[in-house]
């Protein structure tokens, strides 16, 4: 396991490299132009003169470079100097800096993980658990009324975009309860509400609850589905008839028996998908103003703001990546009958 | 507030005074507590100079202030000066080659230092940096040397005689920056000032707290400002991002935000969100015109890159019956109606504001099918081969009408294509996402310069209330080509020697009756002319929350202008 | 062991087991496929009875039924003196010691992610106290006596062969002690070299702790080794039940009869002179049966009464039964 571990590790620095170049690429030629966004009142010379200050004029291969350096290099040094207090000699070197704002793209990039990570990660978190017994239920009571409220609820969580699912409970919550109703709850997200003591931990919790349930909604839908399947397939298995043949519990044979064995595929797929809590979710984000990773991609694309478009699609690659391989790790780890060696 | 009409431009203090006092709300600064605004654009940086963009030149209008800014009526109105400098009064000077300002004497910045021409003088020099890449650099136009003359003097001089000399430190997109703050940042350095440029010191009413980019600002009062008792509000948090729709909502029907900017929402979609009764929707009307650009050239696809939308003429919009008929057939208040409901008005100008520019010549509030059907008629216009298009010599009168993607311009495109096709024009839609269409580069066949379409719409403005730089659109040499790498702003490629001999006429002319002349007979000119078929125009809506006292929406200038007057309604 | 006084452990009684079949838009109960129909039979304490039948006869729902791993459509399961088939859940969760399974499929019927040790050692867990240690020498103690090396006990299942993992499935079964095992097939899935070492185990067991078996299988000269008595399926009922020696000599139903003359000889000078009884046609659908005898679509000694009424179960000769129209008529 270790020496798989450590060889997928080395074989992922090209597999990355190749992504970075093929990203630069794909941003670099498509359309897009910092300026774009500008109003039409600034004359095309100034947007020439502000192209050549942000070096966007220079050959692709040298920009190219130039990220790479900042990214592998600068970046990781600058950080470990924050971090240790140490002097690496990053003083008066370039960083990595955002054609929107002129500031360094990983401060902004670490500016927003908070956010993120505290309400797509919550939402993933409060989802899981919501899927876990959902789907238990589901197999265990296959075809009862509870296994087709859950279809039903699986099915709305698919097909419904949080676009929609979003402004409807806007409009329920927000809307039409009236503001200084006990239920009523903010339709825009405080980013800088801080948690100091009760008062304002509820507040956070009101403000996250309708973001957090509507991504809930989604993740909850493919993972009690996810989850239901994997049971099904191993209620019918053999081991738990033994299991029922020797005595055990109900709770027993499908808590320990079926729920251990049918996690295994689920907790990969749990494990596959935390990538995406760090890619923020873009719609989401957008209708509650949670502003966090999500949002700042979009900005930066429709900004044509490519420092940031490259260096955030790169993060989210290198995450894919990892956790890929986290998952098939998991995997000989939960089951034994795997082995990488 | 203490009233100094002594000191004030005469202009200024009518429009200015009377209304302090019957708003009547005095007291000490921060009385009020919080106000919140919500911008469905995002601010990405405070300092104006770097980007341009609306929402940051607003966000940083409520910390840095310019010398003379624009009112809600479009005048203009002295800020950290005590009067506007004109020839009458000396400070512009009779060959119109300079202007001398004099600071209003005890500003301080919101550190506490005081407030120096050195400052204005920075200013210049930090934008007109060839390396620095300022946005706002056409404000520095023809500006040879700035001067400070003493502590409180700033001397302007300009390269040839400027009749409008109003560019450099007027308005929210010219803003003085505090030369302590900057020292460092000049030329290339710009970019890398990322402390500075999020929390710039100012004179304004406030002071950044906490700057988190394309997300939120948080603000509290100056307590250095310069007026007693302002701002009413302690602190400000300034939200960004998100959609026009969740902005608005925000505003009049949730009233967890106090000022929403810019809605450009269908008229029914504010009209029910004024039902929520938590706030309501205030518009005002620049110059913005959202209208259709007929191109003077030929863009056949059959011509090679240098040829095509580069030789003149059109093959057949050059002819005023084609020209004049295509307008005729236009509803332009249902237009007005569907699109646009309180934030829009018909016009027939390509410059309607400010009023004294608005000419008067032109009519076109009726559609007329028949008498455009007549024209063509008349100009042997007819339908000979029954393929639904009329033609003549061979030439079929079908267009590509193309604009950005955009749903009120899909619905105008749809309508116009109908109304044309009743007059025997047949026209082939299209639509291009606006990152590309207003790009700019040249490189894309889809650019709105490259215009590679018989008529394209958009619309477009001005900054501040002369239009003479706005006139010079439709300078011959001002066309976009291939030796100009497709740069320029003349979209049509309009070229007429009367036109440029008037314009020339204009940037010689001081006095603004003479000027608004000029102006008006400039419009009436490439109207006439068929470059420009005007629809719509535009005014911009914004709404507050009923308890938000004091706004005045500024079409002119940062719609933010006098956020240190807002009050809370009691 | 024929001639020790003959107690029935266990006492089955028109037993019925159908499932049902859903179907259409609402999934309603469309019909049943009874895969078990109406069967009875005893097992003496200490003895081994076969049950033999082709595949999808329902020989291994018999035997699941009996333990209660479904719940019975109707009759009744008595094992030793207590009623199974009705038992509240967890009355017979308890009873559940005196009774176990042996599957048919080695690997599947143990849980992949438990150790060897954790799987002979879950019911012990369950159902006794005793201590860890304990526990764990009786784990040890079961390994010894199905012949598995003590060292394997932290081995997962998938690291044995099939013959191990059977001998862990023996193993498991009898952890509790249990009175009466059913082993469904046992052999089934084995190489055949190992078959006989697994029969010998099962035998050797037998005679060691007094075990009762239900032993089902297709393989009737597996049967023959190790049955005392051999019931015969046929399509949901039994057709024949009969001491081993006098079916395997004398076969009476007609099925038994065909089912036998399948079996090869291994002398091959009896083998040429055996005459194959070749039936015709497939088994009917247990989900719609033929009327009558279940067996009348493919009997070669049909007659009009085996259509129109179904032949009774009854002894007719002693400790032999039939369900035949043939020998109705006879006594």
């Amino acid at each position: 396991m270790f020496t798989f571990t450590i060889r997928r590790l080395i074989l992922t620095v090209p597999t990355l490299l190749f992504i970075s170049f093929v990203i630069f690429m794909i941003v670099k030629l498509s359309p897009s132009d910092p300026t774009g966004n500008l109003p039409l009142t600034i004359p095309s010379e100034v947007r020439e003169q502000i192209r050549e200050a942000l070096g966007v004029n220079k050959p692709l291969i040298v920009q190219y470079g130039l990220w790479l350096k900042q990214f592998f290099w600068l970046e990781p040094r600058i950080y470990l100097e924050h971090a240790f207090g140490w002097d690496l000699g990053t003083a008066g070197e370039t960083r990595l800096i955002s054609y929107q704002t002129r500031s360094p793209v990983m401060d902004l990039i670490m500016q927003r993980m908070p956010q993120t990570l505290m309400v797509v990660g919550t939402a993933y978190l409060v989802g899981t658990l919501i899927a876990l017994p959902i789907g238990i239920i589901s197999a265990y009571k296959q075809y009862s009324v509870f296994d087709q409220m859950g279809t039903l609820v699986s099915m709305i969580g698919f097909s419904v975009p949080p676009f929609f699912s979003g402004v409807l409970v806007i409009v329920l919550f927000s809307v039409m309860i009236p503001s200084d109703s006990y239920f009523w709850l903010p339709s825009i997200y405080d980013t800088t509400h801080e948690v100091t003591d009760w008062e304002s931990f509820k507040f956070q919790f009101r403000q996250m609850i309708m973001p957090v349930m509507v991504l809930a909604l989604q993740i909850t839908a493919q993972i009690s589905r996810f989850t239901r399947a994997s049971m099904l397939d191993n209620l019918n298995q053999d081991y738990v008839r033994t299991a029922r043949a020797k005595g055990m519990k109900e709770k027993t044979v499908v808590l320990v028996h079926v729920l251990r064995n049918s996690m295994i595929p689920v907790v990969t797929v749990i494990a596959l998908g935390i990538p995406s809590i760090f890619g923020g979710a873009i719609i989401t984000e957008q209708v509650f103003k949670v502003n966090g990773l999500g949002q700042l991609l979009i900005i930066a694309i429709q900004g044509g703001d490519v420092p940031t478009v490259q260096t955030l699609t790169f993060i989210f690659a290198i995450l894919i990546v990892l956790f890929n391989l986290i998952a098939d790790v998991l995997y000989g780890i939960l089951d034994p009958r795997i082995r990488y060696d | 507030m203490k009233l100094k009409p002594a000191l004030l431009g005469a202009a200024a203090s009518l429009a200015f005074v009377p209304m302090a006092m019957a708003d009547g709300h005095s007291g000490e600064r921060g009385r009020d507590g919080a106000v919140s605004i919500i911008y469905w654009q995002a601010p990405s940086i405070m300092n104006p100079f770097l980007s341009g963009g609306t929402k940051d030149v607003e966000a940083g209008s409520m910390v840095v202030e310019p010398l003379a800014r624009y009112s809600e009526t479009g005048e203009l109105v002295p800020w950290l000066v005590d009067e506007i400098p004109t020839t009458d009064n000396g400070g512009v000077s009779e060959d119109l080659t300079t202007i001398t300002w004099k600071i209003k004497p005890g500003i301080v910045w919101s550190d506490g230092t005081p407030f120096t021409s050195a400052d204005v003088k920075f200013t210049a020099d930090y934008c007109m940096n060839p390396e620095g890449g300022c946005a706002q650099i056409t404000k520095f136009e023809g500006v040879t040397n700035v001067e400070a003359i003493d502590d409180l003097t700033v001397k302007v001089t300009f390269d040839k005689p400027t009749p409008f000399p109003y560019g450099p430190f007027v308005g929210g997109e010219s803003p003085i920056l505090q030369a302590a703050q900057f020292a460092d940042c000049t030329g290339a350095a710009a970019s890398s000032c990322s402390e500075q440029n999020f929390n710039p010191i100012g004179t304004g009413p406030f002071k950044v707290v906490e700057f988190k980019p394309n997300d939120v600002i948080t603000m509290e009062a100056n307590e250095n400002y310069r007026e007693e008792g302002k701002p009413a509000f302690a602190t400000v948090t300034f939200k960004g991002g998100g959609d026009a729709t969740a902005a608005g909502r925000a505003v009049m029907e949730t009233g967890e935000f106090d000022y929403a900017w810019n809605l450009q929402l269908a008229p029914d979609v504010i009209a029910n969100m004024e039902k929520g009764g938590k706030g309501k929707p205030v518009a005002g009307f620049g110059p913005l015109v959202e209208r259709l650009m007929l191109n003077q050239t030929n863009p056949s696809p059959d011509l090679g890159p240098e040829e095509r939308s580069v030789i003149r003429p059109h093959p057949f919009l050059g002819d005023p019956a084609v020209y004049k008929a295509m307008s005729m057939a236009i509803d332009r208040p249902l237009l007005v109606e569907i699109g646009y409901g309180k934030a829009g008005k018909v016009t027939c100008n390509w410059v309607p504001a400010p009023d004294a520019f608005n000419s008067t010549s032109m009519t076109c509030d009726k559609q007329d099918i028949a008498g455009a059907n007549k024209l063509l008629e008349d100009a042997g216009w007819v339908d000979s081969n029954g393929d639904g298009s009329r033609d003549k010599d061979g030439v079929e009168l079908s267009l590509l009408y193309q604009s950005s993607t955009n749903a009120v311009r899909q619905d105008f495109q749809a309508l116009i294509k109908q109304w044309w096709s009743e007059i025997g024009i047949t026209a082939e839609l299209r639509n291009v996402d606006s990152s590309v269409f207003f790009g700019g580069d040249a490189a894309s066949p889809d650019t709105f310069q490259k215009f590679y379409a018989d008529v394209e719409m958009y619309a477009n403005t001005f900054n501040g209330t002369d239009p003479q730089s706005y006139l010079a659109n439709g300078l011959c040499d001002k066309a976009p080509s291939p030796a100009t790498q497709w740069q320029g702003e003349n979209i049509t490629r309009f070229c007429n020697e009367e036109y440029d001999a008037l314009h020339k006429k204009l940037s010689n002319t001081a006095g603004l009756e003479a000027r608004a002349e000029i102006g008006k007979q400039l419009n009436d000119l490439i109207v006439q002319e068929g470059a420009i078929i005007p629809l719509v125009h535009r005014g911009r809506l914004s709404a507050h929350a009923n308890s938000l006292g004091g706004v005045k929406l500024n079409v002119w200038d940062s719609e933010l202008w006098n956020v240190a007057d807002w009050y809370r309604v009691k | 062991m024929l001639d020790t006084p003959k107690e029935p452990l266990v006492r089955v009684s028109n037993l019925k087991m159908h499932f049902p079949i859903y179907g259409g838009l609402l999934r309603r109960r469309t019909g049943e496929v009874k895969a078990v129909d109406g069967i009875s039979f005893d097992i003496f304490e200490g003895e081994t009875l076969g049950l033999v039948g082709e595949s999808g006869c329902g020989k291994s729902t018999v035997g699941r039924s009996v333990l209660r791993l479904y719940e019975v459509t109707g009759g009744s399961v008595t094992i030793d003196g207590r009623d199974i088939a009705h038992a509240a859940p967890e009355e017979l969760r308890k009873m559940r010691t005196q009774m176990q399974m042996i599957f048919q499929d080695p690997q599947a019927s143990l849980n992949p992610r438990m150790k060897v040790s954790e799987i002979i050692g879950e019911p012990l867990r369950e159902h006794h106290a005793g201590s860890a240690a304990e526990r764990r020498e009786r784990v040890l103690e079961l390994m010894d006596q199905v012949g598995l090396n003590r060292d394997f006990a932290n081995r997962y299942p998938h690291e044995f062969s099939g013959g191990q993992r059977q001998r862990i499935g023996i193993a498991r079964a009898l952890a509790l002690n249990p009175k009466f095992i059913v082993c469904d097939e046992p052999i089934a899935a084995l190489d055949v070299s190992i078959q006989a070492q697994v029969v010998n185990l099962l035998e050797e067991l037998q005679e060691r702790l007094g075990l009762t078996y239900l032993f089902i299988s297709h393989d009737l000269s597996m049967v023959r080794h190790i049955a005392d008595r051999v019931a015969v399926m046929y399509l949901g009922r039994i057709a024949e039940l009969a001491p081993r020696d006098d079916i395997y000599a004398e076969p009476l139903h007609p099925y038994t009869k065909a089912l036998l003359s399948a079996v090869p000889e291994p002398d091959p000078s009896v083998e040429e002179k055996v005459e194959r009884i070749i039936l015709a046609g497939d088994v009917p659908s247990p989900s719609n049966p033929p009327k009558g005898c279940n067996f009348c679509t493919r009997c070669p000694s049909v007659m009009d009464i085996c259509k129109r009424d179904e032949p009774e179960f009854r002894e007719v000769q002693p400790g032999r039964f039939v369900a035949c129209h043939l020998f109705n008529q006879t006594t």
